[in-house]
C-alpha cells in the first residue's frame, strides 16, 4: 500500500476526501494543510493516521507515516517519491532530483481528453494535422499556469515536440505579465497547434479542444458541453465538474507507475519539455520573433 | 381617415452574371432576392465550351440571353449591376471591365490570386466610385448577430479574436489513396460543380486558405474592424490526394497581429466527409475587456436522424440561414447609401494580401507582414 502525505492549500482537501477511498493500492496517510481544524478534519475523513499545519512539519516529526508528497499545486498535481526529500511546489526542483515524479497537470488524465488519446491510439483519427486549444479562466488566474499545461498537451496529442514556436501576448493593464498568450507551433512532418490561453472576463472558465486527424477529428467543447438554468435573473448556464476524476487518475497512474516500476507517463522529461518550450515563448514574445526548436521529442 | 404615401415601389436592379462556371449560387442569391433580376449571361469568346454550356445552362433556366463577349452583352443590355463567377484568374478582370462602365460589382470569392489584380479592381472602384461586394459568410445568422453584439459593446473593446473554419467536404480520394495517376486539378473542379465544392476552379491549383480563407478572414475583419500587421503560418497537404498531388495545403493555421493591438488566430481545413456529422466545425471565439464570446457558426439548426438515412447525409439542418438575402440587401443599400459593403474591394485586397502572406510565411517559416 503505498502512503501518501496530503499537502492541501486551504479548501482543497474536501476533493481528496472524496477521492481517496477510490485509490487502489493507495492511501493518504498524512495531512498538511494551513488550518488546523481543517487539517484534523481531513485527516478524519481519509483516516490518516497524521496531520500538520506545514509540510515541514510532517516532513521533520512524522517521515515515517508517508512514501511520497501529493500536493495540487498552481502548476498541476505533484506526486513525488519522499525518499527523505522535504516538499518543494516547484517541479523544477523534482524535475532535477526525483525521476520518478508526476506532473498530474489536469489535461493528460482528464476523462474528456482520455478518449481523444484512445481514439488517436488506436488510429481512428489517423496521422494529427492540427491541434487546437482555447483555455480561458476567470480573471485572477495566472496564464504561464495554464500555458505550460497546454504545451504539454499539445505535443502528447501530436506524439512529438514542435520545431518552430510563434507567440504573442496581450498585457493586462499596466501589469507587466500578459493575461493573454497565443501559441503556435510547426512540429516536424506536417502538424500544428494553436493554443491560446486567457484571463478572460468572468467568473467561468472555458475550455475547447480540437484534434483534427487525416482521417477524423476529436472535440471537447465547453460551449457544447454547457447545461441550462432559467430562472427569474435569466439563463445561466455551466457544464458538469468532473475534475476529481482526472486527479483521481493522476494519483492511480503514479501508483501503477511505482508498481510497475517505470516512469510516470508525465514527469520530468514533459515537465522540461514544456519548459523549454514556454523559454521559447518568453523569447518568442521578447524578440516577437518566431523561434526555432531544438526540444526532445 | 386614409392617405396615400407618396413615392413608389422601390427600384429594381438588373444583374449581368458575367460568367457563372462555379459557385453559381451566386448568381442564384442575387435573382432571388425580389429587387433583383438577371438580364444577361455573358462571356468571352475565347472562353473553352464547356465554359459556354455552363453559362448557356444558366441563361435558359433564367430565360435571358446569353452573349458571348462580355463589351457587346454590357452595351446591348442596360444593366447597373454585374455578378462576376467566373474562373478565379479571371474574377479581377472582369469585375474591372464592368467597373469601368459604371456597374456596381458582385464577386465570387476569392479576390484573385494575384495581389495586382486585386491592387487595380481596388484602383477602379475608387476611380468610378462603385460598390463591390465579395462573397462571404458574415450574413450567416450567428456572425450577424455576433457583430452586431461587438459593435454595440456588449463585450467591450476587442483583445482577441479566433475562428475555427473546418468544413467536412470531401476533395476526392484521402491522401492515402495515391491513384494510377496525379489527379489533375481543372479536370476535378469542373467535375465538382455538381455539389458546389469547385470554387477552387483556376488556371493553377489553389489551397484551402486561398480558397476558403476569406470566410474566415472576412469574419475576422467584420468583428475586429482592423488591418492585418503581420501573420506566421503553418500549413499542411494533410487530407486528400488531389492537393497532394498538386502540392496545396487542404489545412492551414495563422496567427495574426492586428491593427490596434488584436490578436487573432485562425484554422481552415477541408477536414473530409467522415470527420464530422454535419458540414462542420466552425466556430468564432471574441475575447473583449468586458467579456467574452463562443459562438457555433452553422447553429441554429434542425436535427433529422431517421433509420436508413444515408451515410453522407448530413444529421443537422441549418436554419434561418439568410446569408443570400443579406449580402444582396447589403449591396443594395450601399449602392443606394453610397457607403461601403460588408466587404468592400479595400477589405477583399487586404484579406488576399493576408492570404498571400500566410502562404509565405508557411514556406519560409516565420512570421510576414502582408503587403
Amino acid at each position: 500500500m503505498f502512503r501518501f502525505a496530503l499537502v492541501a492549500p486551504a479548501g482543497s482537501g474536501e476533493s481528496f476526501a472524496r477521492l481517496a477511498h477510490r485509490l487502489k493500492g493507495g492511501k493518504i496517510t498524512a495531512v498538511a494543510t494551513g488550518e488546523q481544524a481543517e487539517a484534523i478534519d481531513i485527516a478524519r475523513r481519509l483516516e490518516a493516521s497524521v496531520w500538520a499545519q506545514s509540510p515541514e512539519e510532517l516532513h521533520s516529526r512524522h517521515d515515517d507515516q508517508f512514501d511520497a508528497w501529493l500536493a495540487p499545486t498552481d502548476l498541476g498535481l505533484i506526486v513525488a517519491p519522499h525518499d527523505n526529500r522535504p516538499w518543494d511546489p516547484d517541479p523544477k526542483h523534482w524535475s532535477d532530483l526525483a525521476p520518478g515524479w508526476l506532473w498530474g497537470h489536469p489535461w493528460r488524465f482528464s476523462p474528456a481528453v482520455r478518449p481523444i488519446r484512445d481514439a488517436l491510439d488506436a488510429g481512428k483519427l489517423g496521422p494529427p494535422g492540427l491541434v487546437r486549444i482555447h483555455d480561458w479562466r476567470p480573471a485572477a488566474h495566472r496564464v504561464a499556469a495554464s500555458l505550460l499545461a497546454q504545451l504539454d498537451l499539445a505535443c502528447w496529442l501530436v506524439g512529438s515536440a514542435p520545431k518552430l514556436l510563434d507567440a504573442r501576448a496581450r498585457p493586462a493593464g499596466n501589469a507587466s505579465e500578459p493575461d493573454y498568450i497565443q501559441v503556435h507551433l510547426g512540429f516536424t512532418g506536417d502538424a500544428m497547434a494553436v493554443i491560446d490561453c486567457a484571463s478572460a472576463p468572468g467568473q467561468e472558465a472555458y475550455y475547447a479542444l480540437s484534434v483534427i486527424g487525416a482521417s477524423g477529428a476529436a472535440h471537447w467543447d465547453d460551449h457544447h458541453n454547457r447545461q441550462l438554468l432559467f430562472s427569474a435573473e435569466g439563463a445561466r448556464t455551466w457544464v458538469s465538474d468532473f475534475d476529481e476524476l482526472g486527479l483521481l487518475a493522476a494519483i492511480q497512474e503514479f501508483i501503477d507507475s511505482q508498481s510497475q516500476r517505470r516512469p510516470p507517463s508525465c514527469g520530468g522529461e514533459q515537465w522540461r519539455r514544456a519548459l523549454a518550450m514556454y523559454d521559447a515563448v518568453t523569447r518568442s514574445l521578447a524578440a516577437s520573433e518566431t523561434q526555432a526548436l531544438e526540444v526532445s521529442p | 381617415m386614409s392617405g396615400r404615401v407618396a413615392g413608389g415601389a422601390l427600384p429594381k436592379y438588373r444583374f449581368a452574371v458575367l460568367s457563372a462556371v462555379k459557385h453559381d449560387y451566386v448568381p442564384r442569391a442575387v435573382a432571388a432576392h425580389p429587387r433583383c433580376e438577371l438580364a444577361v449571361v455573358a462571356d468571352d469568346a475565347d472562353q473553352p465550351q464547356w465554359v459556354h454550356d455552363r453559362n448557356r445552362q444558366l441563361a435558359e433556366e433564367f430565360s435571358v440571353p446569353y452573349v458571348i463577349g462580355v463589351e457587346r452583352a454590357l452595351e446591348e443590355h442596360p444593366v447597373q449591376a454585374a455578378v462576376v463567377s467566373s474562373q478565379v484568374q479571371r474574377h479581377c478582370d472582369l469585375s474591372i471591365r464592368a467597373i469601368e462602365r459604371g456597374l456596381h460589382v458582385i464577386q465570387d470569392k476569392p479576390m484573385s490570386h494575384s495581389l495586382a489584380e486585386c491592387d487595380r479592381l481596388v484602383e477602379a472602384a475608387r476611380r468610378r466610385n462603385v460598390r463591390f461586394l465579395m462573397w462571404n459568410r458574415n450574413g450567416m445568422p450567428a456572425v450577424w448577430r455576433t457583430g452586431r453584439l461587438v459593435a454595440e459593446g456588449a463585450i467591450g473593446a476587442v483583445r482577441a479574436v479566433h475562428v475555427d473554419f473546418y468544413f467536412a467536404k470531401d476533395a476526392g480520394p484521402p491522401k492515402s489513396h495515391p491513384q494510377p495517376q496525379p489527379i489533375d486539378w481543372q479536370t476535378h473542379q469542373i467535375a465538382a460543380h455538381v455539389d458546389g465544392s469547385d470554387g477552387g476552379l483556376a488556371d493553377r491549383p489553389l489551397g484551402e486558405l486561398e480558397i476558403e480563407g476569406v470566410y474566415p478572414l472576412a469574419h475576422l475583419r467584420l468583428l475586429s474592424g482592423a488591418r492585418v500587421k503581420s501573420v506566421f503560418a503553418r500549413t499542411a497537404r494533410h487530407f486528400h490526394q488531389l492537393n497532394a498531388d498538386n502540392n496545396v495545403d487542404d489545412l492551414g493555421s495563422l496567427s495574426l497581429e492586428l491593427e490596434d493591438g488584436v490578436l487573432a488566430t485562425v484554422c481552415v481545413g477541408r477536414i473530409g466527409r467522415p470527420s464530422h456529422p454535419n458540414l462542420g466545425e466552425i466556430k468564432l471565439h471574441v475575447i473583449g475587456e468586458k467579456g467574452s464570446l463562443a459562438v457555433n457558426e452553422p447553429r441554429p439548426e434542425t436535427a433529422i436522424y431517421y433509420r436508413g438515412q444515408p451515410a453522407g447525409e448530413m444529421r443537422h439542418r441549418r436554419v434561418a440561414v439568410d446569408n443570400d438575402h443579406l449580402l444582396v440587401e447589403n449591396f443594395l443599400s450601399a449602392v443606394e447609401s453610397e457607403s461601403e459593403t460588408l466587404l468592400d474591394a479595400r477589405a477583399s485586397r487586404d484579406i488576399s494580401a493576408t492570404v498571400f502572406a500566410a502562404l509565405e510565411s508557411a514556406r519560409l517559416g516565420r512570421r510576414v507582414a502582408p503587403a
